[in-house]
């Protein structure tokens, strides 16, 4: 399941496909890089480490789709004239889906989630565009998000679910003002 | 506002590098996001922007952003904006907070910073809790919300604060979300632009004190209807709605407040000669 | 110190004291103001103070005055004349309007019987028809007929008289005017058939209206506060009115919208002392005004300035307290909430003007002292002073404006509370690149990151201590009169009362003792307090509130002389320089 719904269909320009790939990348670079400090000022040190990780992987794919965009002129969009499926990038986080205790399976569920989210938009596009170079591109994408998926389905299965007990904190929260 | 080409910084050249002390996964860490967009949008300068606060969690907002702040103390948040303002109506001033600092402590200020309709924008991140002091009721909160302080609920109803901020005349009320950076940045450009009092209540969850707002999630909607100005109007929808409409509800035209320092001197006056007999 | 042997109990022979008493409606206000201004004209000196019952229309008012040919700031210890319009409620009044068998009571016999405790006092009582006479004129008042009475008893030209009606009713009009002279017209008649001046005094009246290179101003303590803050470079307030606070507030709206400032009436003083941080955080000199409840309210905020290091003034004209007190009267008694009132280690400045011109003064001083330090100043007025009107010599302006530390070349490493030499530090204001901090009430580092490290806190701590206590304060820090081995220390409107009792002792009493009058109340000043106490023995401090707020104050910060006594008493009555004669004989015989 994905936050892509069967109606979705737009029709982009290269340019737009572009930009609305770069896009996904460049806020998942800053969403992860976060949530690695969220994690951080935690100590939660592992999940803060797969964070930042994942900040790096999505930088790498943002600097490939700036090259595949070579010379072509994106444009500059205002941050609600994207058009998403919904008013958000597919790779936006649920922050309710975060906590401090989180552990590395919780990460990367998460992140096997915006992958899955990016792959079906990019299979959205690639089935209703219109133009077979965008719809090229738009597949090519959509199939490097579904690598995405199976490395992160990968690296989630060395971490299975933990016992029911993992957020449970015996000091209560702090006042700190 | 500059009077200069806006500058073209990104969302995260807003941000300072100062780490916030909130708790992973709370509201404000978007509010954040569509604050640092929003400003970005505009092409605002950073030494432009002063970001005026009071106490909570939401209020620890300034220092988050790479702009001059004033975390003042609790509730008093609006009159510090509005001394600011007034002696320097060049900078944009955006006054941040939650619902306790702002709806409790502060009511008595939102009613008149709305009436004198100064140019700056509140923005209060609803969570319906004090989530600073470990979770009590705040003035938006339901009545049978069961806390330590008052156990089974206050029985208190919650007000409407986007109703209390038309009526002491509010130039612009609109209703975000958190979980929605872009959406919330849309709506706070609109606020930032439009001249006046700019009102915007953040539905922003606690992530630690109210874990049932995780459910805020699927019961916000887009207002069905475009914003009025007909401030009893946009009331009464308020008033009947189900409490999850996001978007711009009114926007007004009343002048914003006038008085403000500036460098010309209206009139020299000779003060000792009042006083010579 | 110049002393004249003057017995006590006769009170001072270079000045008249008259009171002027009826009912709501009489206007004896006006007739008092008008009396002043006609003094002023003349080259004389006065005070008129205003005292009102408890309504707020058709209540009994009072005009207290006191005219003489040297500056006037206090009131003698007795009246040389009580007029009634009317007697209603007057009875209220006998303790401001002290009679005795020398003075002069006039009363109308229309307007009811002099109350027993005035006839008390022994003095003669002399009959004016004053509403039967007024009638007699078109549009005639009592009140009129009643100026041109005491005007006449105090010598004060006709012509100068005129002049000051002639300005005051204008606006309501000729006729008004007219009617207005015709009265005092009478009114100078009466007076003259019942206590004839002798040629000499007739002459002396006469060309009294001359003497037009003496200027004089007409001021009180609260205009000329808000006088000193404007010449001090304010530009922005924040007003909630309180009694007896309003004026300096009402003042400053138009003066400060014309210098290109402006005032922001806010909605409680938790507001206004908001407004006025924010506003200077801006980098515009800004203040509020306020008495004792508005203080307390205040606290708070004052703690925030003094943590986040914004500059701040904030007047406090005192009223009799605690609580709502007595919202219309003088009293001392603040001084501890100025002074201890802020939770935590909280140094600040607070400053007290002894003087309605010396409201000018200090004022301005603390303008400039709130800048330099990035600190918040309390400039301790009270009642007293600030709503007497005073004929005073024209104040002319001095030389201290508001001067920030500002940071203009800001470069990576700068701090916005980093440690100095002085604990001053650089403050960059709003839209100066680069600088960019947040303001904080919270502990900080030098960087102005929230912290709550001992390192921190100590060093920041230490820093807004040193930048208050070692400021150098120069000479203004106290008023000090005379050397000898005796002194009296007091401060604030208590300083001309004292000063005036002092001038009543025997020279050679006088020889031998000093007055200090106390303009900077904090931060204390050990060594200036040192140098002026070399040499003395004995030591009496002055007051007025009931718990001897300054004589704890002194005891706790400075090294006193062996023998210290403190002379102190709450409102709502002022001291009077006779008593203040009596008790510091009785002490420099001891």
């Amino acid at each position: 399941m994905s936050n892509t719904p069967e109606s979705y269909s737009p029709s982009f320009s290269m340019a737009e496909l572009l930009v609305h790939a770069l896009v996904i990348e460049l806020e998942a670079v800053e969403s992860y890089k976060d949530l690695a400090i969220q994690m951080k000022q935690c100590g939660n040190d592992e999940v803060a480490g797969l964070f930042e990780k994942m900040s790096e992987l999505e930088a790498g794919h943002a600097a490939k789709i700036r090259d595949i965009a070579g010379d072509i002129e994106l444009p500059e969009l205002a941050p609600w004239e994207y058009r998403w499926p919904g008013m958000e990038s597919p790779e936006t986080v649920d922050l309710a889906g975060i906590h401090y205790l989180m552990t590395p399976h919780h990460a990367l569920k998460l992140a096997l989630e915006n992958e899955t989210n990016a792959m079906a938009f990019f299979d959205a596009i690639a089935n209703g565009c219109t133009d077979e170079r965008v719809c090229s591109l738009a597949l090519e994408f959509a199939n490097d998000e579904r690598q995405h998926v199976a490395w992160m389905e990968d690296w989630l299965a060395n971490y299975p679910e933990p016992d029911a007990a993992w957020d449970d904190d015996p000091d209560p929260p702090a006042a700190i003002d | 506002m500059s009077a200069e080409l806006p500058c073209k910084l990104k969302a995260s050249d807003y941000k300072s590098n100062t780490k916030p002390v909130w708790c992973p996964g709370c509201g404000d860490y978007h509010v954040l996001l569509s604050l640092t967009k929003a400003v970005a949008q505009i092409g605002l300068r950073p030494e432009e922007i002063a970001v005026i606060s009071g106490i909570g969690c939401s209020s620890r907002i300034p220092a988050y952003l790479n702009c001059y702040g004033f975390h003042g103390v609790h509730g008093r948040a609006l009159p510090l904006a509005t001394g600011v303002k007034v002696a320097r109506p060049d900078l944009t001033v955006i006054c941040a907070g939650g619902d306790g600092d702002g709806f409790s402590i502060g009511g008595n200020h939102l009613l008149h910073a709305c009436r004198r309709n100064i140019d700056i924008t509140y923005v209060v991140m609803d969570n319906e809790v004090y989530g600073m002091t470990k979770g009590q009721p705040s003035p938006t909160t339901a009545p049978d919300w069961d806390s330590k302080i008052a156990p089974g609920g206050t029985g208190i109803s919650p007000f409407y604060p986007l109703v209390i901020a038309l009526a002491s005349g509010a130039n612009f009320v609109a209703r975000a979300f958190s979980g929605d950076p872009n959406g919330t940045a849309k709506i706070l450009v609109d606020a930032i632009t439009h001249r006046g009092f700019s009102f915007v209540q953040i539905l922003s969850p606690c992530v630690t004190f109210r874990p049932d707002q995780r459910g805020w999630k699927k019961q916000v909607h887009p207002a069905p209807v475009t914003p009025t100005s007909d401030a009893s109007q946009a009331a009464r929808r308020v008033m009947t709605d189900d409490g999850f409409n996001i978007g711009v509800l009114y926007k007004g035209s009343r002048k914003p407040y006038r008085q403000t320092v500036g460098t010309e001197i209206r009139f020299d006056r000779n003060l000792d000669e009042e006083f010579l007999v | 110190m110049q002393g004249s042997g003057v017995p006590d109990q006769a009170g001072s022979k270079d000045s008249i004291s008259t009171a002027l008493v009826g009912k709501g409606g009489s206007g004896v206000v006006t007739a008092g103001a008008m009396l002043l201004t006609a003094a002023a004209r003349c080259g004389r000196y006065g005070m008129m103070i205003p005292a009102v019952g408890p309504q707020i229309r058709g209540g009994e008012a009072a005009a207290l005055l006191r005219l003489g040919e040297s500056p006037i700031n206090c009131l003698d210890d007795r009246f040389d004349v009580l007029l009634g319009i009317d007697w209603q409620h007057a009875e209220r009044f006998a303790p401001d309007i002290p009679l005795d068998a020398e003075s002069l009571i006039i009363t109308d016999p229309s307007g009811g019987a002099v109350p027993g405790l005035i006839i008390e006092s022994g003095a003669r009582v002399h009959e004016l028809e004053m509403k039967a006479l007024a009638e007699t004129v078109s549009g005639g008042r009592p009140n009129m007929i009643a100026l041109g009475f005491v005007a006449r008893l105090a010598a004060i030209p006709q012509a100068a008289v005129r002049q000051a009606i002639a300005e005051k009713l204008a606006p309501k009009g000729r006729d008004a005017v007219i009617a207005s002279n015709e009265c005092v017209l009478l009114g100078y008649d009466q007076a003259g058939r019942a206590a004839p001046l002798d040629e000499a005094e007739a002459e002396a009246a006469a060309d009294a209206t001359g003497d037009a290179s003496r200027c004089r101003w007409l001021i009180s303590g609260n205009h000329a506060a808000g006088l000193g803050a404007l010449r001090g470079g304010i530009r922005f307030a924040a007003a909630y009115p309180i009694t007896p606070a309003t004026e300096v507030l009402e003042w400053l709206a138009p003066r400060l919208s014309d210098a290109g400032g402006t005032l922001v009436q806010a909605e409680d003083e938790l507001a206004s002392i908001n407004m006025a941080i924010g506003a200077s955080y801006g980098g515009i000199p800004s203040l509020t005004a306020t008495s004792g409840p508005g203080l307390s309210l205040m606290i708070e905020g004052l703690g925030l300035a003094v943590g986040a290091e914004i500059p701040l003034v904030v007047i406090n004209v005192m009223r009799g307290g605690p609580s709502t007190g007595i919202p219309t009267k003088p009293e001392q008694s603040d001084f501890n909430a100025a002074v201890y009132g802020l939770h935590g280690d909280a140094p600040h400045i607070v400053v007290a003007a002894n003087s309605v011109t010396d409201c000018v003064y200090t004022t301005q001083w603390a303008v400039h002292l709130a800048e330099a330090t990035q600190a918040p100043a309390i400039v301790l007025s009270d009642q007293f002073i600030g709503q007497a009107s005073t004929v005073v010599d024209p104040i002319p302006a001095i030389a201290f404006f508001a001067k920030r530390r500002l940071a203009d070349n800001i470069d990576e490493n700068f701090a916005r509370y980093a440690l100095t030499a002085d604990g001053i530090s650089p403050m960059p204001l709003p839209g100066t690149p680069g600088g960019q901090y947040t303001a904080d009430g919270l502990e900080h580092s030098v960087n102005a990151k929230p912290s709550g490290l001992l390192e921190d806190h100590v060093t920041q701590l230490d820093k807004r201590a040193r930048k208050i206590a070692g400021f150098d304060y120069g000479q203004h820090w106290a008023d000090i009169d005379g050397d000898g081995e005796l002194a009296v220390l007091t401060w604030g409107s208590t300083t001309s009362t004292v000063r005036e009792g002092i001038g009543r002792l025997s020279t050679n009493l006088t020889a031998n003792l000093k007055l200090i009058s106390l303009r900077l109340l904090l931060p204390a000043q050990p060594r200036k307090m040192a140098d002026a106490l070399r040499g003395v023995e004995r030591l009496m401090v002055i007051e007025q509130n009931h718990t001897g707020q300054l004589y704890r104050f002194l005891r706790a910060w400075y090294d006193l002389p062996a023998e210290v006594e403190s002379m102190h008493r709450p409102g709502p009555s002022v001291f009077r320089p006779g008593e203040i004669a009596a008790a510091l004989r009785d002490w420099c015989r001891q």
